[in-house]
């Protein structure tokens, strides 16, 4: 027994010897581990794309991608890895509040000394890095850009002799025309709270403007006024004028996408990303959407120039991570590449000031969008995204409450200065 | 056998991997959520303590209260509605049918149907616009009777729990039915033999020995009730406003939206707790019914 237990010992010695002589010949290779939210379709695409290229250039370096649906991302996959810092080298998340649990948690590279090294300022466009900003301290290259505008249906405006709403009384005519001859004016999953959030995050911006919203939002003004108020009031006219899908509220975001891409609903309200599905060729709606923005509302203090949107969408690099050098570098790349890349797909607008792009080669909604924000004034994150931990939950309850008509928007505009005070109370 | 139970080294043996096992698995994660639930806590950043806080919240938390009255409506719905279903069918198929292992067949596809497709089946045929529901009822002219059964807050409970009863009484009706199978044919030759007719070797014979099977399965409706998640995360994710919330859906909205993990530690004991007391009053109840 004893002599066996030796040789094993022996054996297993003798093993591992050989496998640090090894490694340390191949010391200079590295593994990189790389979260992301794309595993499918034209995303995932891309992603794998800018790997095989990253590797050919550089062969010492080995990417190890893991691709996770969002939403479980988001909500339990990075806040159960950032608490032992074992999320990917390199790893998506949105900023804004998203990312201040693990900013402050320490599971995130602070990235300005990098940003200086690799010069990279000249190559981002103006205010993309407010939301990867804390503490006056940068943590995340942005990624992409959205903005809320309105989809039309323009083959069903035009059947219908309905004009393109530009204030809201014109939105209030079409939704009421397009009801009347049996067409789903705007299309809503209310079961997804965000969904409503998009629509109402929007009107604010319209009725209170968004330096105002952007104060709120950062707890240095209330969230309790008329202007709030009436964000919501003009979104519960909306569903009372019979807007949205019939039982929205048990109808989810993708179902309710779904039915404006087959051309089934006059109006949608969405983000730049939908553009792709608009001018993909497996929907019914090629050639015959019109974008605008928001209707503007009488004595709003945001005219047509300001947008919900923004920069919510970054690259992080792991705090913990042993290469931090080739961590940045290949997330500097890989950002720079999508960020061009998502843009000729239609689904964002780029970060980043890009090279020449043949515009033939870029979704043509996604062009129109692009024209549309190039005078833009301001913009206001989704509400969602800027808040954090029960703020978020509090704003989704707010919104269902008021579709399904258990708040008035008195209370709505209580519920979230409520909900804004106490999560600043936290810090 | 004694020789074998003295040598408590063997028992040792034998015993300890499941006992590892158990206490790593089950044991463990238990007490370090009874730690938690006492911790203010994000989930990432350091834990604060801050004693029985949360439970004394949890006693007050209305949302809590409407949840877990929601979850008591469901463990009432299978054991009084599921449990009686899966019973006559048992004992219509033990009576002999023709076809009778199609139809036990058939009873139990949606057991092995994964719940998240049973949901997205069911939002199907719950759609407001071109749902199967809607459209049966529109061309039978009842367009009064349609419904925004999962949009509206005075339906979405009851249109979760119809899939949730309905998915499971294969289950308990295959438990009735091979558990009453396995009478022994004496017996049920000496009830024919005395003349009793159907209905009295249902009542009389059947039932009274499968009491032991009986009452698994009200445990098992139970505490599946008051456990559930699945189909109501897809169906509803708990609303409109919270009209279809259950204690684990509001467990699950608290870690992961809310990012308060010692207040949802503290619904998660309050929900283990409660199957422990509802397992043990079952037990009580069978037991006084058996030695009657």
């Amino acid at each position: 027994m004893k002599k066996c237990m030796a040789l094993i010992t022996a054996l297993v010695l003798l093993l591992s010897l050989g496998l640090t002589s090894a490694s340390a010949l191949a010391e200079e290779q590295v593994t990189l581990k790389f979260w992301h939210i794309w595993p499918t379709d034209r995303m995932a695409q891309i992603v794998d794309d800018y790997i095989a290229i990253y590797e050919a250039e550089h062969p010492n370096i080995h990417i190890e991608p893991s691709a996770y649906q969002e939403v479980d991302y988001q909500t339990q996959k990075l806040p159960i890895a950032c608490s032992t810092k074992s999320q990917g080298d390199v790893f998506f998340c949105w900023g804004g509040g998203a990312a201040k649990t693990y900013v402050d948690a320490g599971a995130v590279l602070k990235l300005d000394d990098y940003l200086a090294k690799y010069n990279v300022y000249d190559d981002i466009l103006e205010g993309t890095l407010t939301y990867g900003t804390y503490d006056g301290g940068v943590y995340g290259l942005p990624l992409k850009q959205w903005a809320g505008v309105l989809f039309c249906n323009q083959e069903l405006f035009d059947e219908y002799g309905v004009a393109i709403p530009t204030t809201w009384d014109e939105m209030m005519t079409a939704v009421e025309t397009f009801r009347a001859n049996g067409v789903t004016p705007l299309v809503l999953g209310a079961k997804d709270a965000w969904h409503i959030g998009m629509i109402q995050n929007a009107l604010a911006v319209r009725t209170a403007g968004p330096d105002y919203v952007n104060a709120a939002l950062s707890g240095e003004a209330t969230m309790n006024t008329e202007e709030i108020v009436r964000s919501a009031q003009l979104l519960v006219d909306l569903n009372n004028a019979g807007a949205f899908c019939n039982g929205t509220l048990g109808v989810s975001s993708e179902e309710a996408q779904e039915e404006f891409y087959m051309g089934m609903v006059a109006m949608y309200f969405g983000g730049s990303w939908c553009a792709s599905g608009c001018d993909s060729p497996d929907n019914d709606l090629v050639g015959k959407v019109t974008v605008a923005p928001l209707p503007v509302v009488e004595g709003g203090k945001g005219d047509e120039t300001t947008y919900s949107g923004g920069v919510i969408d970054f690259m992080m690099v792991n705090a913990a991570t042993e290469h931090p050098d080739e961590a940045f570098d290949f997330a500097l790349g890989m950002t720079k590449y999508m960020s061009q890349e998502c843009y000729k797909i239609g689904d964002s607008l780029p970060a980043w000031k890009l090279g020449e792009i043949d515009e033939a080669e870029v979704s043509p909604t996604l062009i129109a969008i692009k024209d549309l924000i190039q005078n833009s004034t301001g913009y206001v994150l989704a509400w969602d995204t800027f808040l954090a931990g029960a703020a978020i939950d509090a704003h989704y309850q707010a919104l269902q409450g008021l579709i399904a008509g258990t708040m008035t928007p008195e209370e709505f505009a209580v519920a979230m200065d409520e909900a804004v005070v106490a999560m600043y109370a936290q810090d | 056998m004694e020789r074998a139970l003295r040598d408590k080294k063997a028992i040792l043996f034998f015993v300890l991997p499941a006992l590892i096992w158990f206490v790593a698995i089950a044991l463990l994660p238990v007490l370090q959520s009874v730690r938690y639930s006492l911790l203010k806590w994000d989930g990432i950043t350091q834990g604060k303590y801050v004693g029985l806080a949360n439970y004394t919240e949890l006693l007050g938390d209305g949302l809590f209260w409407n949840a877990l009255w929601h979850s008591l409506i469901l463990a009432g719905a299978s054991v009084f509605i599921q449990l009686p279903i899966s019973m006559l069918l048992a004992m219509i198929l033990v009576n002999g049918v023709k076809g009778e292992t199609l139809y036990r067949n058939i009873f139990f596809v949606p057991v092995i149907i994964s719940s998240s497709v049973i949901a997205n089946l069911w939002m199907k045929v719950y759609h407001p616009s071109y749902g199967l529901l809607n459209t049966l009822l529109g061309n039978l002219g009842l367009t009064a009777w349609q419904h925004e059964w999962l949009g509206s807050t005075d339906s979405a409970l009851i249109a979760c729990f119809v899939p949730m009863v309905w998915q499971y009484i294969g289950y308990h009706m295959l438990l009735y039915y091979s558990s009453a199978k396995a009478i022994s044919e004496d017996i049920l030759e000496a009830a024919r033999v005395d003349g009793a007719n159907k209905r009295q070797m249902v009542f009389s014979i059947i039932i009274p020995q499968i009491v032991p099977m009986i009452k698994a399965s009200v445990i098992f409706a139970i505490i599946g009730s008051l456990k559930s998640f699945d189909m109501i995360q897809i169906l509803t994710k708990g609303g409109p406003v919270h009209a279809s919330e259950v204690p684990s859906l509001m467990m699950y909205i608290n870690i992961f939206t809310t990012r308060r993990y010692g207040y949802a530690s503290a619904i998660a004991i309050f929900i283990i707790v409660e199957c422990l007391v509802f397992t043990l009053l079952v037990q009580r109840v069978f037991g006084r019914w058996q030695n009657d």
